[in-house]
């Protein structure tokens, strides 16, 4: 067993429904984890169930690995 | 991995700053029983560099995926893949 280089801890605060806050080291706000389009659609939210979009956790790996 | 590029890239005296280096990024989601899984990501490199500068930017892009701490944690999980398109000035 390696020793650990660095040891990330976030933490996350859900809010209701599919929305999260991460609170990401070194960051003064924290980002917001929702769902939208055919993310909602596939866990049954309608727009009347999904007051406001946001980018999902799958989005934030894809940045993650793009960036 | 656009990190890893730019700083590749700049060790090499290429500018990859101030808007020189965007990357456009696709994940691809399937659904395997009724779970959304990340199958697939495709990394679109778009670099502004004179021509003189294109071969080493090509042969930095062929590599530089070896030293991105993101790209190795998920590559065996997810197919990632990437494209270096050159705009040259």
């Amino acid at each position: 067993m390696k020793d650990v280089t660095y040891l990330s801890k976030i933490r996350i605060e859900r809010l209701q429904g599919p929305d999260r806050l991460a609170y990401l080291p070194a960051e003064k706000e924290p980002v917001r984890f929702g769902v939208h389009g055919p993310v909602a659609e596939h866990y049954g939210l309608t727009a009347d169930r999904l007051p406001e979009p946001h980018a999902t956790t799958l989005d934030y790996v894809v940045a993650a690995a793009g960036g | 991995m656009t990190g890893t590029l730019g700083g590749a890239l700049e060790a090499r005296q290429i500018d990859a700053s101030n808007g020189r280096l965007t990357a456009d990024v696709e994940g691809e989601i399937e659904t395997e029983n009724k779970v959304l899984i990340i199958r697939r990501i495709r990394v679109t490199y778009h670099l502004k560099t004179p021509e003189t500068s294109r071969e080493t930017a090509e042969r930095v892009h062929r590599i530089h995926h070896q030293s991105c701490p993101v790209y190795m944690s998920l590559h065996k999980a997810i197919d990632i893949s990437t494209e270096l398109q050159i705009e040259a000035e």
